[in-house]
């Protein structure tokens, strides 16, 4: 099966009843800093709930349309093609040996919305293949994102490399020898 | 000078000699009285010159009680120094001459001895003359005592040049243009004696009084400025170039050897420098240096050592550099810089065996077919 993600009329603006709404029913139209300015004062748990709320929803739109066999480059399209409609940036997923890794570029707030943007991918993810996984993020530069996704209680081993200092490619290392 | 002029000299002069021979008492010297004595006592005993303003005028204290007067002795009025009998040549006019009057009398007294002496000064008695005074520092002239040395001086005086003498003290600064021509006459040769061409029959003294003299030396001097005849008679005129002509240097030739062998073995003192053609070439007659015979069998063996078909390829091209040395060949090598720089390279033999290292190709069979089984196996990493 091989669908083509559509984004046809996928969002409403009714301007007589002042409302827009998309599959997933209405929405509100928000700048991306005055969502930064809420997260921030909400707290790590409460943007991490935010966010998994949002990727639940969206999870379950790709599920939806591809099903839990899809492809890889099915799933980069079509959650792709949700996360852009939303305005959380361009999706593409990389493979390093066993890693899956998934860069996410033009994403808004760049760092300051890394971690709305990899609660939203853990929802995503866990709506649409039922595994409970951790985004954790391996590099930031202007414009990319690099997030892996790993087991929720080896994400804790990961970010300490990271925060340790280790390059990217030699956390992904550490994983493989790790798990060896 | 015209003839009455000289006929009044010989007039005063005559009349010189008339006073001249009159009989003149001597002025006797004032005897030494009480006032004299008291002038003296406050004295010192070696007064110093006295001067015009120190002079005590001896009429000032004059009494005529005094009883010293009475000795003076007495002059006659013939025995007063006459005016008109002292005359001074220079003061020749038509005017009459005037008396001196009592302020151009001073009167010097002499120290000790008392002894008055009357100078009179006539200096102010031409200032209407026309005849130009002679300026205070010049010598006042001594007058004539004959009428030869009067003729003579005037004579002299006629044939002063310039016939005003400008005072030292204020004479015409001279401008720039003067001085510089004062240094250029300065530096020119003394200009010849000028020849004062005299008239026939001026046998007279009138006529050589009469006589203009041309002194002025402009003339001279200019002529002194211009080369002189003998200076253009050195100049040699040179022919016109004609167009067209090429000037053609002959270059000197080379001396030969013998010449310039010669030429430098001319002193004694000095050495010769060897020639091309000895060049490469010693003396059999020189004896080697000391220790020349075991350098050079050193040399030789190392030379031997570096010839040995071991050797690379730099090494062999120094030996043939040095062979060509001591064989006076005259092979040219190629320098060192034009061989390129190559480093000492080290290169590790090649393996002979391949399974020295076993590689792991751990997840070379991993291939995810879908999504679920990539994020499957990335959820088994780290753990």
């Amino acid at each position: 099966m091989s669908t083509r993600f559509d984004p046809a009329r996928a969002v409403k603006f009714d301007l007589t009843r002042g409302s827009v709404t998309d599959p997933g029913g209405a929405c509100v139209l928000v700048p991306s800093s005055a969502l930064l300015e809420l997260c921030d004062s909400a707290g790590a748990e409460a943007v991490k709930s935010f966010g998994r709320g949002l990727g639940t929803e969206l999870g379950r739109r790709v599920q939806e349309k591809v099903g839990a066999n899809a492809t890889i480059p099915e799933l980069v399209e079509h959650l792709g093609g949700h996360l852009a409609l939303t305005g959380l940036g361009s999706l593409s997923v990389e493979r390093w040996g066993k890693a899956l890794v998934v860069n996410l570029e033009s994403s808004p707030g760049a760092a300051r919305g890394d971690a709305l943007v990899a609660a939203v991918l853990e929802g995503a993810i866990q709506r649409a293949f039922g595994r409970d996984v951790a985004c954790v993020r391996l590099h930031r530069d202007a414009e990319t994102a690099r997030f892996v996704i790993v087991a929720p209680d080896v994400s804790a081993k990961v970010q300490s490399w990271v925060q340790d200092g280790a390059p990217w490619g030699d956390a992904l290392a550490r994983l493989h020898g790790a798990s060896a | 000078m015209s003839h009455p002029r000289i006929a009044k000299l010989e007039g005063l002069l005559q009349r010189i000699k008339t006073n001249a021979a009159k009989p003149r008492t001597v002025a006797a010297p004032i005897a030494a009285g009480p006032i004299a004595a008291e002038r003296a006592a406050p004295e010192p005993a070696s007064p110093a010159p006295v001067g015009f303003e120190e002079v005590d005028d001896p009429y000032d204290d004059y009494d005529p009680d005094v009883p010293h007067r009475a000795e003076m002795a007495t002059l006659t009025e013939d025995d007063v120094l006459d005016a008109g009998d002292i005359v001074d040549v220079t003061d020749i006019d038509e005017e009459p001459l005037e008396v001196a009057t009592d302020d151009d009398v001073s009167v010097v007294t002499a120290s000790d001895s008392g002894d008055v002496e009357i100078d009179v000064d006539f200096d102010e008695a031409g200032e209407d003359t026309d005849v130009e005074q002679p300026p205070a520092s010049s010598r006042r002239p001594k007058p004539a005592q004959s009428m030869d040395e009067a003729l003579a001086a005037v004579a002299e005086r006629e044939r002063d040049v310039p016939l005003k003498t400008p005072p030292p003290e204020s004479g015409r600064e001279l401008i720039a243009s003067e001085l510089d021509r004062t240094r250029e006459i300065s530096q020119l040769p003394p200009p010849p004696a000028v020849d004062v061409e005299i008239a026939d029959g001026a046998d007279d003294i009138d006529d050589l009084l009469a006589t203009e003299v041309d002194v002025t030396p402009s003339s001279e001097r200019r002529r002194h400025l211009m080369p002189t005849i003998e200076q253009v008679g050195n100049t040699v005129d040179l022919p016109p170039s004609v167009p067209g002509s090429n000037l053609e240097l002959d270059t000197p030739a080379e001396p030969t050897q013998p010449e310039a062998a010669q030429a430098s073995a001319s002193s004694e003192f000095e050495m010769d420098i060897p020639q091309k053609s000895f060049a490469g070439g010693y003396s059999t007659q020189l004896t080697p240096p000391p220790g020349a015979k075991e350098e050079l069998q050193a040399h030789r063996e190392r030379e031997a050592a570096r010839s040995s078909p071991e050797l690379d390829v730099s090494e062999v091209t120094d030996t043939v550099r040095l062979e060509g040395h001591r064989s006076g060949l005259t092979q040219k090598m190629p320098p060192v810089a034009e061989k390129p720089a190559q480093p000492d390279a080290v290169t590790r033999p090649p393996v002979q065996s391949s399974g020295v290292a076993a590689v792991v190709h751990e997840h070379a069979d991993f291939k995810a077919e879908t999504f679920i089984q990539l994020l499957d196996a990335s959820l088994s990493l780290g753990k």
